[in-house]
């Protein structure tokens, strides 16, 4: 009678043994797959506000034609030499030893974009800095025409020298035959 | 008897706290992992010295670019190589128009939630909010003077633009 009694009282426990695998796996899961949103820089431009390209009725201004070609497109390489905070190392390729040809005005520039050898780099900048000194930099407006060949990091390079140099205006141009 | 019998017992751990932490802890890794997954591709930006610091406005478009030239919004493609074009394009007279899906979703998903703001010279409203355009470094410009056409379409008129780029890191050298 008496045990009988006990019996039925007793607290009836549920195994937790397999609802806290899974909740470990789920919790691995969530922790493996996380990325951080790592800190992104940015530069500003802005573009015309006119539709297309416009027709100049405006009186002409005294401006820089930044030209970037392609001297040397270089090679693709793994990056398995640059760290990246956020990315394993080898996955994603980038250039080595490429070399553009920029031209301001009638001076043209070589300029080696490996940033691993920056010491070259900074003295090819040293000299486009040196081209552009003379314009006034609130007025001028800079224009970046970029030609065919020419990557998304060329270009952010080299809008990275004009920002520091503190150009206003600074605008892009294509042409329009390229495919 | 009795007693021996109950010292020999069973010794139950308290689960209890452990999956409420643990529960708590997955809750927090699905939020964040929502909040910062969706819209960031695995590409690799370039390195500006004077890349300012990015703090986004809540909406701010991102548009991935990746070094093929594809387009990615939201994980949704917009433009790949190789995509059958619709109607020609408005700018580059004539030409097929590849962009038509980047356009459309500029026009639907881009333009109703910016701010606008009146432009005397061209007597409308422009959108006064920027997209940020977010390319791998080896990217064509021409895939990004294509972006920055688009956006100067008809009933899009986007003009602030940016770029992103990422910081130098300082012990790299």
């Amino acid at each position: 009678m008496a045990v009988k009694e006990r019996d039925k009282f007793e607290e009836v426990k549920p195994d937790m043994t397999p609802m806290i695998d899974v909740t470990f796996l789920l919790l691995i899961f969530f922790i493996v797959t996380l990325k951080f949103k790592t800190l992104e820089g940015r530069l500003d431009s802005n573009l015309p506000k006119d539709m297309g390209t416009s027709p100049l009725d405006t009186p002409p201004v005294e401006k820089v034609d930044i030209v970037i070609r392609v001297g040397n497109p270089g090679n693709k390489v793994p990056d398995i030499l640059t760290k990246t905070k956020s990315k394993p190392l080898g996955r994603l390729n980038h250039f080595r030893g490429r070399i553009l040809k920029v031209s301001v005005g009638t001076s043209v520039f070589l300029v080696r974009t490996d940033v691993r050898n920056e010491d070259k780099l900074l003295e090819d900048l040293s000299k486009l800095r040196n081209a552009l000194k003379p314009f006034d930099k609130a007025e001028t407006p800079v224009t970046l025409d970029a030609r065919e060949g020419i990557i998304y990091e060329d270009i952010i390079g080299l809008l990275d020298v004009v920002i520091d140099m503190e150009f206003e205006k600074v605008s892009f141009s294509g042409s329009q035959e390229q495919g | 008897m009795s007693k021996r019998g109950k010292q020999t017992s069973e010794i139950e751990v308290d689960m209890t706290p452990m999956i409420d932490l643990t529960f708590l802890l997955i809750i927090f890794f699905i939020i964040v992992n929502d909040l910062t997954q969706q819209e960031l591709e695995d590409l690799k930006l370039p390195v500006a010295q004077k890349a300012g610091k990015d703090e986004p406005p809540p909406g701010r478009p991102i548009l991935n670019v990746m070094d093929d030239g594809s387009i990615i919004w939201k994980k949704k493609i917009l433009y790949e190589p190789g995509m059958q074009p619709q109607g020609t394009d408005p700018i580059r007279k004539g030409r097929p128009d590849y962009y038509w899906k980047l356009a459309e979703t500029m026009r639907i998903e881009f333009i109703p939630w910016m701010e606008t703001d009146y432009d005397a010279n061209l007597k409308k409203d422009l959108p006064d909010e920027p997209i940020l355009i977010r390319a791998d470094r080896n990217t064509p410009f021409k895939f990004i003077q294509r972006i920055m056409e688009v956006c100067s379409r008809e009933g899009i008129y986007i003009w602030k633009v940016q770029l992103a780029a990422s910081e130098p890191e300082p012990e790299s050298n």
